[in-house]
Order: structure tokens, then sequence, then C-alpha cells
């Protein structure tokens, strides 16, 4: 269970997340949503602890900030928007997953290689596992640095956008992957563009405004439409069953719609 | 060290570097024992191996062999050592391939303030050598607050090192016009050589250099980290600034120990940490690789330089430049993105 208790986050003193509360429940799958700018990221950042926060986050009872860097990160890992590829093999990084479980020296033990392999496993990377990840596609990438999250053991994942830059294919396999990881228990918090993909994978969404928490619920909820509609600027159609859904844009979006803030994600 | 497989499947690259660690070290001995027994006076490597072993040897090859090629030839591994390792943690810490402990104005620092220590208080030596850490601490901090600002690119940190320098060697300059006594041999100490060492520059340089290289060793597995990016890497517990803090701080010990003893030399830093990261990514591997290796390469220098224009002798330096100033050349006009690569 991740508590949110009027969370307020931001950079250089300028909040971008504003006042959320939420608890989210253990083992559910939960879909953040929003336009660009409304603070998606930053609340990630925030929950992973690599942002300094007013309010509570709480972590099964337990506060964040009272947990030191390395058993924050046997606790809940994280996977950035934007990375650089670094210049190793994908075992490599995979192993680096293990760090916050390693002693003084960082040396790899018997039962971190058993983690690594399990964690190579579950994402159907054994075939990667040798060659340099700048040689990978991007699915194969993304899905090396889920097993890097699921080698580092963690009860929480939160995934900052896994699904941009990656084609509908990959997309696709990428959402199974992580519904994978929820049934193996893991609580997963992922930021996501694509509405259709979010209502239909998560168990739960929360949606987010100009940093504010406006509408947390089921994805089946028959309001949602109407409201993620109005912040988006979109007219939604549930076209039948399974997350089907068609957007037409409902005109051009005010200014007080689309936000000032420039902050991407 | 982080490139383990299945216990069954062969491990390549485990193999291939130990043997590339064997091979430099091997190297790396071979041209220290020429470079004891090249030079003015005859001396046969018969004569340097029972030197070293402790055998009786003509009181002249002693002589020449402790007081003259023993000190240099032991100060060129330890300087090359320092300053290659000085350049991969720079390299490491900053995240860009340009930086070296010369590049970056560590070492023209260092220079300047063991100067002044100089000036202001005469023949103290401990002054002298907490100039020199001053002087590259520094430095360091002062290229981890440009390469913080986020506008910082690659090339800026690289300017700012150019700046830098040119401000402590025309500080260098005015020290000496007024104080010329503080340097008795000006154009050896900024080109960087070995020809004035003595057994005693070393004990003092060590106390630098070690305490560098320990932590060098020890940062190796963080710095890996380190090198998925800062979010990736807290999000994995490394405490990012400390390490990297510690790293330039580690940066800044070698490069001071080594001017201590051969003055501003330059590219060491640069070239070797490039050359060895085709054959190793991994940091850890990489630190004992670049202590070698930079130690062979200003062996092999040195060695050329005393040699190839006898009775005449180039300063390392200048031969080091010659080949390093076209290699950073290179570096910028091709690795454009000049992340570690």
């Amino acid at each position: 269970m991740i508590e949110l208790d009027h969370v307020s986050a931001g950079y250089d003193g300028t909040d971008i997340v504003r006042d959320v509360s939420l608890a989210l429940p253990k083992g559910e799958l939960t879909a953040l949503i929003g336009p660009n700018g409304s603070g998606k990221s930053t609340l990630l950042k925030a929950m992973a602890g690599l942002l300094p926060a007013s309010g509570g986050i709480l972590y099964d009872g337990v506060p964040l900030c009272s947990l030191k860097r390395e058993e924050r990160a046997k606790l809940v890992s994280f996977l950035p928007q934007q990375r650089d590829v670094p210049d190793i093999r994908a075992r490599t990084l995979v192993e680096h997953g293990r760090y916050p479980h390693l002693g003084f020296s960082k040396k790899l033990g018997e039962k971190d290689r058993v983690l690594v392999d399990r964690a190579v496993a579950l994402t159907h990377t054994e075939g990667l596992m040798e060659h340099p990840m700048a040689a990978l596609s991007g699915g194969e990438r993304q899905r090396v640095y889920l097993a890097m999250l699921l080698a580092q053991d963690c009860g929480y994942l939160l995934l900052d956008e896994p699904l941009t830059y990656l084609d509908i294919g990959a997309q696709l396999e990428t959402l199974s992957l992580i519904r994978e990881l929820r049934a193996l228990g893991k609580t997963v918090v992922m930021a996501i563009h694509d509405l259709p993909q979010a209502f239909s994978f998560a168990d739960s969404v929360c949606l987010l405004q100009r940093g504010e928490a406006v509408c947390f619920g089921p994805p089946d909820d028959p309001a949602w439409p109407e409201r993620a509609g109005a912040v988006f600027g979109v007219r939604i159609a549930a076209s039948g069953g399974d997350g089907l859904f068609s957007y037409t844009l409902a005109g051009i979006r005010g200014a007080g719609m689309d936000g000032k803030e420039s902050h991407n994600g | 060290m982080n490139t383990c497989c299945k216990p069954s499947t062969p491990k390549p690259t485990a193999r291939h570097r130990k043997g590339l660690v064997w091979l430099l070290a091997a190297v790396t001995l071979l041209l220290f024992l020429l470079n004891l027994a090249a030079g003015a006076s005859d001396v046969s490597l018969t004569d340097v191996m029972r030197f070293l072993s402790g055998q009786p040897v003509p009181d002249t090859v002693r002589t020449v062999l402790l007081h003259i090629r023993l000190p240099r030839a032991l100060s060129c591994v330890l300087c090359g050592g320092a300053l290659a390792v000085s350049g991969l943690l720079l390299q490491a810490a900053l995240g860009n391939s340009l930086a070296s402990p010369s590049t970056i104005g560590v070492n023209a620092g260092a220079g300047f303030f063991a100067l002044l220590a100089a000036a202001l208080f005469p023949y103290n030596e401990p002054a002298r050598a907490a100039g020199l850490l001053l002087g590259a601490l520094l430095v360091a901090g002062a290229m981890y607050l440009v390469a913080k600002k986020a506008s910082a690119t690659r090339l800026t940190i690289v300017l700012a090192g150019v700046a830098v320098s040119s401000l402590f060697s025309a500080g260098m300059d005015a020290i000496v016009t007024i104080r010329p006594e503080t340097l008795l041999d000006k154009a050896a100490f900024s080109i960087g050589g070995f020809s004035s060492v003595s057994l005693s520059r070393l004990p003092p340089a060590l106390l630098y250099m070690l305490p560098g290289f320990l932590g060098a060793a020890l940062l190796a597995p963080r710095l890996n980290i380190l090198l998925l990016g800062d979010e990736t890497a807290a999000s994995l517990g490394l405490d990012v600034r400390r390490c990297r803090v510690l790293s330039l701080c580690c940066a800044a010990f070698l490069a001071a120990g080594a001017v201590s003893v051969c003055g501003l030399l330059g590219f060491v830093g640069l070239i070797v940490p490039h050359m060895l990261r085709a054959a190793e990514k991994d940091v850890p591997g990489l630190v004992p690789l670049c202590g070698l290796g930079g130690a062979a390469l200003v062996s092999l220098c040195d060695l050329i330089a005393r040699t190839a224009f006898a009775p005449f002798e180039l300063p390392v330096g200048i031969l080091l430049s010659f080949l390093g100033a076209p290699f950073f050349l290179y570096l910028i006009l091709h690795k454009k993105r000049g992340r570690l690569s």
C-alpha cells in the first residue's frame, strides 16, 4: 500500500505537484494519466524519493523519508523516462539491479546471480544478455531495464512512461510484461499517455491535472470518458466493451485547459 | 566485478580482461627495465638485474642506477599510473570523455598553488605540498560546479578548463617573473618531464597517490552505477553527489602527486582511459588497466625522449603533447556526444 498524504513536490522551489492525497492498494497496477506538464513524472520521482517532497509518502505505513538510500532502493524501484543508453552489455545492466543489496565491496554473490538469472528468465531476455545495450531495439532495451528492476527485487515498481518511443508491437509486449510483474505480486505505478492502454490494462487509473489528482478510480467507472475528456480537451466515446475508445477534438483547447506549465510529462 | 555469467558458460570477457592486465604488466616491467638500462653511460641488462636483486655491481653503475635511473624509471611508472587513473575518475565522475587532469586545468591549478606556496614560504616542502593539493582540489571543485549547471555541455567544461589553465599559467609566469628563484627551470616544469627527479621527491608524492589509488578502487563499482545516469543511479540507492565529489577528490590527489614529481605533464589522463575503454567498459576493471597503461605509456615516451636524440634529451611532455593534442582534436571532432563510450 502506498499512501500519499497531501504531497507537494517540484523543482527549484516551484511546486509542480500540489497537495496530492492518494492510497494505492498493494499488488495493483495503477495508471497515472494526464496532459503534458500535469505532474506525472514529478509525482513518480517524489514517490521514488528522488525529489524533495512535502507531505507524507508512506510505503506499507513506513515513511519514505525515514529510510536510508539503500533501504529505499530495496523497497521501491524506479524506471526514469529518458535515459541515455549506457555503453555496457545487457547482463551488466541487469546485474546493476543488485547494487543496493551488495556489501561494501559491491561484488555479486551466488544469491545475487540466481536472482539475476531469474529476472532474466521472467523477462524472456536470455538471448539478449551478451549484446551491448546500444545494439538492442527499443522494446528489447525496455525488457532488459525491467529485468534490472526485477533483479532489484522491490515490491514497488514506479515506471515513468515505459512505452514512449516504442512501436505498437513493442508497447503491447512491454505492457503484457508489466502485467506479468503485477501477477508476481508487485505493486506497479505507471505514467502512461495512451488512454485506451491505460484503461484496458490498469486496475485503477489516476488522472492528474495541473499537478492535482482530480480523479482516481477503477477503469470501468462510466464517468471516466467525460472526466478524462474534459481534462484532455477531447470528446471520448467508449465504443463498446473492452477499453475501445475513439477520440474527437472538442474544439481548440483554451489556455486554462492546456496550462502554462512547460515541464514535460 | 560485474561480468560474471552462469558458471557453466565460458567467460570470454573475464579471461580477456585478465590477459590484458598481465600483458600490460609485462610491458610496463619490460619498459621499466629498459629505462634502467638505457642512457648515456653503459649499463647492461645483466647489471640491472644484479642491482635489482641486491647482488654486487661496480660502484659507478650502482651510483648511476640508484641516483639517476631508478628514481626516474619509478617516477615514470608512478606518475603515468596516477595521471591515467586520475583521468579515468574525472571522465567517469563528470560523464565527460574530454575530461583529464590537464584538459580541465587540475594540473595547472596544482602547479600554480605549488609555486605560490614556494614564493610565500621558500624552502618549505610541506607548504609546497599543501599548495599542490589545494590547487588540484580547487580546480576539481570548480569544474564540478560548472558541470552541475544544467546548460553545461562537455565542451563547456573543456573551455572552462582552457580558461582556468591560461589563468594559472599567467599566474605562474607572474610568480616566476617576480621571484625567479622559486622555480629553477620553468620550461621543464610547465612542459612536464623527469629530467630533475630525485629519490626524495617520491615518498611525499606517494603520500598523495596511494590514497588516490585506494579511493579509485573503492569508488570504481559506484562509478559504474553513476554511468547509468543520475536518476537511475539514485533510484538504485547511490549517493550520486557524494560519489561524484569523492571521485573528484581522488582525481585531485592523484594529479597533485604526479605534478609534484613531473610538472605539468599533459594528455596521459586523456589518452590512456580512452584507448583502454575500447577493450573494457567496466570501471573496476579499468582502474588497474589504466594504472598499468599510464605507467607503460609514460615509460615508453620517456625512453624515447631520452634515447632518440641522444646526447640531447627531449622533455617527455613534448612527446606526449605531440601524441595527445591530435588525439584530443580527434575526440572533439568525432565523438560528438562526448558521453563515455
